[in-house]
């Protein structure tokens, strides 16, 4: 870690000489999930290229998309899930930026080109992945492999356990650990999902996205979250996470230009950037999430890098599952999670 | 005269801001008989609106008796006491029709809606509203409100009903009206009323006796008549109507009749019953009791100032001994004099009052 | 005749920014809420251009059929959030008013100072003042810390994320909007009413059903329709800290936004709470003036 700051330094001294001769005051607006990208990451491109950086979040695809198909304009850069980047090139709200024929883009793990509609890269350019799994504090529920051991928690320890506010995720156990797709559109996979779920809500605390406080302080002995809360716990000798057994989710969003972006040539420079290894590792380092970067998985810091839950092997990676875009049947998704959330 | 009701004593008294106390009510003893129209009489701190409060119960007295009829009613809560009031205010319920504030005491009491119906009516009737129990207060002039706490206060027959200055906020006529139409209810009903004022005019018009309150303190209980003639003391002889004082000394007693002089050397003569020679005392001439010329006892002087009120003409005269103006009223009659005329001023010693000294 | 005319014209003109205003931030949104919600919703988000009355018949009985079959969840849903927000009413009311009546009676220095103290949450987020709940009432949360301290309770009581701490929730936040039309109209009761009541005879308890109450029922009704209206379509309570176990119909609206991609349906949901909520007012107004308590 210390190595790496010096290192920051180093480089920001460097670039304040060439911001000085770059100094056109361009402008990029980023329009970003929150919490979702390093401080640092943007400044030092301001700080190479001149270009100011102003940066809108949400919190979810859905939010994002409506507020574009609403009308919003000004932003330049967004951060789709795939299946939501998939949405949006049918929609036709995307720029070809032919990202895929810059130099760098060798950088770039092949794996991580998962839109189906985008397969080569040519509108955007893989951001960052990670995993959704279970976060668990063994001093109180011992060591859990499986979803069931995590639902099993509060029976056989009293210790409380809470799951995502999110239909995607939460539905997802309910099939995966049927051995569906998460993706399924089958009416009778979707009800057995729900219907598991239903039978496991009362021993569930909340639904909430509130849990890293609430983890940290020892309220609660296991939650499903995303692996950033690493960044947490990974400070807390007790406190553990893993990928259950019957399968977990992972997540990837890539970063795309909208074709509606008023700062088109200071986004496709955005772009270059972050193709950089240094860069990415940028982010991996605050973020605790993978980078598509090969090379920038090499300066990885070792605490990310050694930890098989973070830094996932191929037999993990096989049971790790990718949401898609569900279309219509997304009406059944979203009346289970209603009827999952009304159930005494 | 039966007392029906009886205070001996009573005394409240309130904390003050900067840590002491001061009585509201000091020592106040008072009997009221069953049939009679009291009025406490004084300017607004004497404590005649706190001594009302005392007897409707929403003032508790410190110490003291209070009997009404018999029963002692010091520690007795308002509603359970059998004594009604007309508010300043009125203190109508503005969500409620007029029969129904008029049938409240009846409502809370639980008499049936027929019956209370009935006598609602009735008592509509009696203070000229027949027609307007279905109104909201709202929808009614100032004088007709009047006449529904009137009304609303009379319906339960209260022994004793208590009006705290009720005529204050209607007009002149109106009030003179309302004046005579309440002395009037009073016989009709039979029960005794006290009333609060501090309207002096209001008071001898309509009282059997007025109380006359200051500080806390009673200064004299007694029909308008001996208030207005035999005033007790300078206070009472102030408030009540205009008045001429004189400081004087006694002197020359003969045949019944004594010299009083004042410090300027006037002189007037007063009936010497109970008098001393040399003895001072302060004695009382109304304006109404000097006439211009006439025979009998008189000064000599000069008008000053003549005040034209209509039926009656004011004057101010000064003593050719010198002291202060005198004031004379008289009829509006040809003949009165003009400013800077030499006039003489006749009276008769006998009405001459001797205050008591303090 | 002229000078009427001219008068007209001033009000005209001073009303005109209002109503402007009003035009274009409320019946305008209202309108694109109504003509959305009878809209067939576009595969990923937005509408598509054909009539499409499925929206109110996912609620009320009739679904598309194609996709899914009637369930009366929503229906569940939107009685819970009304019961929830009635609930809310009675709970603030029930605090609000006895204070309002202490507060009234207290040295005009007092007086000030409580106001503004009631008045203060408002210099702060909504939601920072939410999570500052959470902390408190967590199991390592201040209430739990003291309990266990003074030895009152062995383990930590579980408060955070059920329906109580959802309803202490609500009411906290809604209590300056019921504490001050509730408070004006307390404050301004003539206590010659209330002697006059007692002075005719009535009890306390009479005096207080017969004059105190209807004399501050315009209060009451204020207070009770201000909270009413936000409780029922409030979400983020429920959220924060109900653990968003208990679905209201307010989170059930943003979810289509945010979610769900079905802009339809979160138009007629909230026609629909728009629907309701003014049957109850208008309820509410009749049955009050009926009484013969108008303001």
């Amino acid at each position: 870690m210390k190595t790496i700051a010096k290192s920051a330094v180093l480089a920001t001294t460097l670039a304040l000489g060439a911001a000085t001769v770059a100094a056109a005051d361009g402008k990029l607006n980023l329009y970003n999930w929150g919490d979702y990208i390093n401080p640092e990451v943007l400044q030092k491109f301001t700080e190479e290229t001149g270009i100011a950086v102003n940066l809108d979040t949400y919190s979810s695809n859905e939010e994002m998309l409506a507020k574009i198909q609403a009308g919003a304009t000004g932003y330049d850069i967004v951060f789709p899930s795939v299946h939501m980047q998939d949405v949006m090139v049918k929609l036709d709200l995307l720029e070809r930026t032919d990202i895929n024929k810059s130099e760098n883009f060798k950088n770039i793990d092949p794996v991580s080109l998962r839109s189906k509609e985008d397969p080569e890269s040519a509108y955007c350019l893989p951001y960052a992945w990670g995993t959704v799994g279970v976060f668990y504090n063994k001093s109180i529920t011992g060591e859990l492999k499986t979803w069931e051991d995590f639902f099993a928690v509060p029976e056989k320890t009293g210790g409380k356990i809470t799951l995502l506010d999110d239909m995607r995720e939460v539905l997802a156990i309910g099939l995966m650990v049927n051995g569906h797709s998460v993706n399924s559109s089958d009416p009778a996979e979707i009800k057995q999902a729900m219907e598991y779920i239903l039978t496991k809500k009362k021993d569930v605390t909340a639904f909430t996205y509130d849990s890293q406080a609430l983890m940290a302080a020892g309220d609660l002995a296991a939650t499903q979250f995303f692996v950033g809360m690493n960044v947490l716990t990974s400070e807390m000798d007790d406190v553990d996470y893993m990928l259950p057994a019957e399968g977990a989710t992972m997540y990837q969003e890539n970063m795309c230009v909208l074709k509606t972006a008023p700062n088109m040539a200071e986004a496709k420079a955005f772009m270059e950037f972050y193709l950089r290894p240094e860069i990415a590792v940028m982010n991996v380092e605050q973020q605790f999430n993978g980078t598509a970067n090969i090379p920038a998985r090499d300066m990885i810091p070792d605490i990310i890098r050694n930890d098989p839950n973070i830094n996932v092997g191929p037999e993990t990676m096989a049971r790790l599952q990718i949401f898609e875009d569900l279309g219509a049947t997304l009406k059944l998704y979203d009346r289970a999670w209603n009827t999952i959330r009304t159930a005494q | 005269m039966t007392q029906f009701l009886e205070l001996r004593n009573a005394r409240r008294e309130y904390d003050t801001p900067e840590g002491g106390k001061v009585a509201a009510l000091d020592g106040i003893n008072l009997d009221v008989g069953p049939n009679e129209f009291v009025t406490l009489l004084g300017p607004s701190g004497c404590g005649k609106t706190t001594l009302l409060r005392a007897i409707s119960g929403f003032e508790q007295l410190d110490d003291g008796k209070m009997m009404l009829d018999g029963v002692d009613i010091r520690n007795q809560p308002a509603h359970k006491r059998p004594v009604n009031t007309v508010f300043q205010s009125y203190a109508l319920f503005s969500h409620m029709s007029v029969a129904r504030n008029v049938g409240y005491a009846l409502e809370v009491a639980g008499v049936a809606k027929a019956d209370r119906k009935a006598r609602v009516d009735a008592t509509l009737a009696k203070v000229g509203l027949a027609d307007m129990g279905s109104r909201k207060p709202s929808q009614l002039s100032g004088g007709q409100r009047q006449r529904v706490a009137l009304a609303r206060a009379i319906i339960a027959q209260p022994k004793l009903l208590l009006l705290d200055e009720p005529l204050s906020a209607l007009d002149r006529n109106l009030r003179q009206q309302m004046q005579l139409e309440l002395k009037s209810l009073q016989d009709d009903l039979g029960i005794a009323f006290i009333f609060v004022t501090h309207d002096q005019e209001e008071a001898l018009t309509m009282s059997d006796r007025i109380v006359v309150m200051q500080k806390g303190r009673i200064e004299q209980i007694g029909t308008p008549r001996e208030i207005y003639r035999k005033p007790r003391n300078r206070f009472v002889a102030e408030f009540v109507g205009e008045t001429n004082l004189f400081d004087v000394t006694f002197a020359d007693i003969q045949n019944g009749v004594a010299t009083a002089k004042t410090a300027q050397g006037m002189q007037l003569l007063v009936q010497a019953e109970g008098i001393v020679s040399g003895q001072t005392a302060t004695v009382i001439l109304r304006p109404s009791d000097f006439r211009f010329g006439g025979t009998g006892k008189t000064l000599s002087g000069t008008v000053t100032r003549e005040v034209y009120l209509g039926s009656d003409l004011h004057y101010l005269v000064l003593p050719d001994a010198g002291g202060e103006e005198i004031k004379v009223s008289a009829r509006d009659d040809a003949g009165s004099p003009e400013v800077g005329a030499q006039v003489t001023l006749s009276y008769d010693p006998a009405v001459v009052h001797i205050l008591e000294s303090r | 005749m002229a000078r009427s005319v001219r008068q007209s014209w001033i009000l005209t003109a001073l009303l005109a920014p209002v109503t402007i205003y009003l035009g274009i931030f409320f019946l305008g949104p209202l309108l694109i809420i109504a003509v959305f919600s009878l809209l067939e919703p576009g595969l990923y988000g937005g509408v598509v251009w054909n009539f499409y009355h499925w929206n109110y018949g996912r609620v009320f009985g009739w679904a598309d059929g194609f996709i899914e079959v009637y369930e009366p969840i929503y229906l569940i849903i939107l009685g819970r959030s009304l019961m929830f927000a009635v609930f809310t009413v009675f709970a603030a009311l029930v605090l609000c008013y006895p204070t309002a009546f202490w507060v009234s009676r207290l040295p005009e220095r007092w007086r000030m100072f409580f106001l503004f103290l009631i008045t203060l949450p408002f210099f702060t987020s909504l939601i920072v003042r939410l999570y500052a709940w959470l902390l408190i009432l967590k199991p390592s949360g201040l209430i739990n810390q003291v309990l266990l301290g003074a030895g009152i309770v062995n383990t930590p009581l579980d408060i955070l994320y059920t329906p109580f701490a959802v309803v202490l929730g609500m009411v906290y936040v809604m209590i300056p909007f019921m504490f001050l039309p509730v408070f004006a109209a307390v404050d301004n009761l003539d206590m010659a009413l209330v002697e006059a009541s007692s002075d005719l005879g009535a009890s306390r308890i009479q005096t207080f059903f017969k004059v105190v109450l209807p004399q501050t029922f315009a209060g009451i009704v204020g207070g009770a329709v201000i909270v009413f209206i936000p409780s029922v379509g409030n979400f983020v309570v429920p959220d924060v800290l109900g653990g968003a176990k208990g679905l209201m119909v307010g989170n059930l609206v943003e979810q289509q936004f945010l979610s769900a991609r079905n802009w339809p349906f979160g138009s007629a949901l909230s026609m629909i709470i728009m629907a309701v909520v003014l049957s109850v007012l208008l309820v509410f107004l009749r049955r009050s003036r009926t009484a013969g308590v108008t303001p």
